[in-house]
């Protein structure tokens, strides 16, 4: 038991730093592929597409074509990191498996890293939507009703504080491989012991 | 062995601990909860982690839930204070099958250890914020959050694997 549980650990940590080697090492082209894939969800629900999602390094800085830009208006900017930084907790999790690089459990991670992305654009887009549900005063109030305004209002805050884990734990639990259970006896074995128990009565 | 829990409730596992999660959230938002509840127990993490960095010599203020060394002030809001990783713990123990008795010894086991690696936790980038600030943004957001859920998550399987099936076992 303290053995498996050292390796197990082992493992843990090791996917661990492999995680922590992708997600930092990737973040840059990871916002690139975010800012677009988030700009298509938004640009869905407008009519002209009016909003651009610009990556700027780890940072996506949120325009509106319609809106003429000043000088002191304040354009909202999503920070990547904040939202992707959960790759490491589904990386480590997989990792700490009895058979981590089995093909179920590999295959089972890959689902779960392309549902994560999923997750990644659903939280840009309630980030934009909250910034356009609450900050834009009358505009706000015309385009979004009571219950828009406050379930935008509260959705990127949900994701920040307890939704970037919770989705991570829910994907790894949803495509990780069952445990494994003992082995069925075959058929013929089965019959075989309850003939001989009908012969022994 | 790996990180197995008994049995794989699956779907409704997953349905019941998104939906704690929610409930959890919402709760501990509400404005009095929040100002109540929630701002005074950050305000005791920060004292408890000031006290931690004292022991160490570390010249260390409070104020609020600001602590504050010579060169660097770090605000521990919601998120940082620990209570995320206890809502997780919570949601996934009242997801998965088990009697009161044992998802609350659970959550108390659990809470304080969560507790404790939190207090090294906020010290920790303190310290590093004043000694090392190039580092702060990589550890704070990629290590240490993850550290303490992946020790939410941790606890969460082994009470699933010692506790929780105890009594669906017996009544079998």
């Amino acid at each position: 038991m303290r053995k498996n549980l050292s390796r197990l650990v082992l493992k843990g940590v090791v996917g661990f730093l492999i995680g922590l080697a992708v997600w930092g090492g990737l973040s840059v082209p990871y916002t690139r592929l975010l800012a677009s894939l988030s700009e298509t969800v938004v640009r869905l629900d407008e009519r002209p597409p009016v909003t651009s999602i610009t990556p700027q390094g780890t940072l996506m800085m949120v325009d509106r074509s319609d809106f003429p830009p000043s000088p002191s208006s304040v354009r909202l900017g999503v920070e990547s990191t904040d939202i992707t930084f959960n790759f490491i907790l589904l990386t480590t999790l997989f990792a700490a498996s009895s058979r981590a690089l089995s093909d179920r459990n590999v295959f089972g991670f890959a689902g779960a890293a392309l549902a994560l992305v999923f997750v990644h654009v659903a939280a840009v887009v309630s980030f934009v939507k909250a910034y356009y549900a609450l900050s834009f005063g009358p505009w706000s109030t015309l385009h979004y009703g009571f219950v828009g305004r406050h379930f935008w209002g509260v959705a990127p805050y949900f994701y920040s504080v307890v939704g970037v884990y919770g989705f991570a734990i829910a994907l790894w639990w949803l495509f990780r491989p069952a445990p494994q259970s003992p082995p069925k006896q075959p058929v013929h074995a089965r019959r075989t012991r309850r003939a001989s128990q009908r012969v022994r009565a | 062995m790996g990180i197995e829990t008994p049995r794989k409730p699956g779907l409704l596992f997953v349905a019941r601990f998104l939906a704690a999660l929610i409930v959890f959230y919402v709760v501990s938002a509400l404005g009095p909860v929040n100002d109540h509840v929630v701002v005074p127990f950050t305000e005791l993490v920060v004292s408890a982690s000031a006290f931690l960095l004292r022991s160490v010599h570390q010249p260390i203020d409070v104020v609020g839930t600001v602590i504050r060394s010579p060169h660097f002030a770090l605000d521990v809001r919601n998120g940082c204070n620990g209570v995320e990783a206890m809502m997780v713990l919570a949601a996934a123990m009242l997801a998965f099958p088990a009697t009161l008795r044992s998802r609350l010894a659970g959550l108390l086991a659990g809470s304080a250890a969560i507790q404790i690696l939190n207090l090294v936790r906020v010290g920790s980038l303190v310290w590093l914020g004043e000694h090392h600030r190039e580092f702060f943004d990589f550890v704070h957001v990629g290590v240490w959050q993850s550290i303490v859920i992946l020790a939410a998550v941790s606890m969460f399987v082994f009470w699933s694997w010692k506790f929780a099936e105890k009594p669906l076992a017996a009544r079998s």
